[in-house]
């Protein structure tokens, strides 16, 4: 039991700390406005999501969310709701926010808006956290708005970068046209069901006889859910967008916006299309996301294997990553399956380090002018190894090589599938993309590690020097990622706990 | 008999309508083809320079502030309708009442104040040549 009773709005602190720090930027700002002290700015930025992670980890271990111990938390009449997995997703939002942020110093090194892009930054995060606890469709819509329209604005900061702007207007546009499908898809639920609060949609399944409008709905929220989450139809902005941003941001979106998307689909589905009210109608959503699944790791590993340049085949190994979390929502059954979503979150988690630790050493690579083709990356060990040992650890463990995080979770999903694919069958079908797609990925993973360790360093390469806050970002991220490892077990249990309180 | 025959019927006289006038009106009048009939502006102003002109940014950072004392009156007003009513009422406090509106409005005036010290409301006096161009009324309002 903790010493204080807190009041029950206050279990949002960890997304309202995100909020505050954008706040504090803005006050900031406005005393002065030209300020270019990055040590700061970055560092506001950065004290404001380790205090949310703090206060989410705090959450989490003392049992706020926890049906047995303190209970969820049902805020502002069922809108938002503080349980397990939205703690879970915080700390993912919080931990690649902090990272990004002290990677940011260095990156924005004799950049004008300084102070704009941590609060753009913080106040994505706010939505992101916002996203991970929304429990009705509108504040979904809302958390979903709020976390997209900084990072619009973000992926183009380069103002007077021509990829970069041309990268944030293809992501808006997309983003616009999926962000009406999904509000339109919302529309066409509440019109099936009458209701847009998560349980009451439940409830109503089928209840008003609308169920080919309720079907063609869900199939709209799955397209709004599929962008969000860079997943196929839906993902051809990702390349573009990655590729343009500022590698951090490419970073922030790749794996917190990513995150996010998950969790509104997770809950979404699992709270509000309940799969037996689902499949009384004939809507058994389980198989449009053993396709998705499928599709997604299938393209984008295949498509990452043929790019040249790194930032664009990390661009398309996030949306192979992104194939293996649908993996999730595919395994899940009327009576189980939650081993399954709960390995799709530790997926989520240890890909929020890996991946991070990865588009930030890219960020270090742009910050160092040395290009961004595999070849100009060659032999870069020789003058920065500890950052190249990093960058080894977090791509052997996107592939899922045994000693590192992302074989765990990919073991655990495995594993998961193989248990629940007696009751389906097709599950066999999304084991076999699993690992065929790992298998694929070592390849494209490993010609990264061999031109940075092995090739010739480049000719005429001049001095590289040692960016401070990119360095400490990458090392820890990339000490995460293998200590995830022996701490695995306090990750598996919070998120299979998640996993099962939301129980279909 | 169907109720919608009615505003069907209504949609078709609405259609015949103008077209009947437009092809009334064509047989009747006489054809007089002439150059100055053809001009964009038939008042005589002879335009110049394109259709795709850079409208000035800050129109857009009026609306957008324009937007802050919007969405706050939008809420203000619901609330200021039930506010005595909560007062009155023994089981909502003053601070419960006040608190979360003074916060609000604290929230919009942080975004208030930050735009006007970056500048949104100094209207820029940019060198710009002046052409005749500019100095035509503006009719693209």
């Amino acid at each position: 039991m903790a010493l204080v009773q807190l009041e029950s709005w206050m279990a949002l602190a960890p997304t309202l700390l995100l909020a505050l720090s954008a706040l504090a930027l803005f006050v900031i700002d406005s005393i002065d406005p030209d300020t270019t002290n990055r040590p700061l700015l970055a560092g506001t930025a950065t004290v404001g999501s380790l205090a949310s992670l703090a206060v989410a980890v705090w959450f989490i271990t003392t049992g706020v969310g926890d049906p047995a111990r303190r209970g969820e938390l049902a805020l502002f009449g069922d809108q938002l709701i503080v349980d397990q997995m939205a703690l879970f997703f915080m700390v993912i939002v919080a931990v690649v926010t902090a990272l990004i942020s002290i990677a940011s110093y260095d990156y924005l090194r004799g950049h004008v808006y300084q102070s704009e892009y941590y609060s753009l930054v913080l106040l994505a995060a706010t939505g992101m956290s916002t996203m991970a606890t929304a429990n009705s469709l509108v504040t979904v819509f809302i958390a979903l708005e709020l976390a997209s329209l900084p990072s619009y604005a973000l992926v183009s900061i380069l103002k007077d970068n021509r990829g970069s702007v041309e990268a944030g207007l293809k992501y808006f546009l997309i983003g616009a046209l999926s962000s009406a499908i999904f509000v339109y898809g919302i529309s066409l639920v509440y019109g099936a069901t009458g209701h847009l609060q998560l349980e009451a949609v439940a409830e109503n399944v089928g209840a008003e006889g609308f169920d080919g409008l309720l079907g063609v709905g869900v199939l709209m929220v799955i397209g709004g859910v599929a962008y969000k989450t860079a997943s196929v139809p839906f993902h051809f902005w990702a390349p573009e967008a990655y590729e343009g941003a500022p590698a951090p941001i490419a970073a922030f979106l790749s794996s917190a916006s990513k995150a996010a998307g998950f969790v509104i689909a997770f809950r979404i589905f699992t709270t509000a299309f309940p799969l037996e009210a689902m499949t009384e109608i004939g809507f058994d959503w389980t198989m449009a996301f053993v396709v998705l699944a499928i599709v997604t790791m299938t393209v984008g590993n295949f498509a990452a294997a043929t790019q040249e340049n790194v930032k664009r085949m990390l661009a398309y190994s996030s949306v192979g990553h992104a194939g293996y979390a649908l993996i999730g929502l595919a395994g899940l059954a009327v009576d189980g399956g939650q081993i399954v979503l709960a390995a799709a979150m530790m997926h989520l988690f240890v890909y929020g380090f890996m991946n991070t630790g990865a588009f930030l050493f890219v960020a270090m690579a742009e910050y160092w002018g040395v290009g961004r083709t595999f070849e100009d990356y060659n032999g870069l060990s020789s003058q920065a190894p500890v950052a190249c040992g990093a960058l080894a650890v977090f791509m052997f463990s996107l592939a899922g090589v045994p000693p590192f995080g992302g074989f765990f979770s990919k073991y655990f999903l495995f594993t998961g599938i193989l248990e629940t694919a007696s009751g389906n069958p097709w599950l066999l079908a999304v084991a076999a993309a699993l690992v065929i797609n790992s298998a694929l990925s070592l390849y494209y993973y490993a010609r990264l590690v061999k031109a940075v360790w092995f090739e010739d360093p480049v000719a005429g390469r001049g001095q590289l020097t040692q960016p401070t806050g990119l360095y400490v970002a990458v090392v820890l991220a990339g000490v995460m990622t293998v200590l995830v490892l022996p701490g695995f077990g306090p990750v598996a249990d919070a998120a299979y706990a998640a996993a099962s309180a939301l129980g279909p | 008999m169907n109720e919608w025959i009615a505003i069907g019927a209504l949609a078709l006289v609405g259609l015949l309508i103008p077209l009947s006038m437009m092809a009334v009106s064509y047989l009747l009048r006489p054809s007089v083809p002439e150059t100055s009939k053809r001009a964009t502006y038939e008042s005589g102003e002879v335009p110049t320079g394109g259709t795709r002109i850079r409208f000035n940014i800050q129109y857009y950072m009026v609306a957008l502030l324009f937007l802050v004392f919007d969405i706050e009156t939008v809420l203000l007003f619901p609330w200021a309708v039930v506010y005595r009513a909560a007062l009155d009422s023994p089981d909502i406090s003053l601070v419960s009442a006040l608190g979360p509106m003074l916060l609000f409005v604290a929230i919009l005036l942080v975004g208030l104040a930050w735009a006007w010290r970056n500048g949104a409301v100094e209207w820029t006096r940019a060198a710009r040549r002046r052409t005749d161009y500019d100095r035509r009324p503006i009719d693209h309002e």
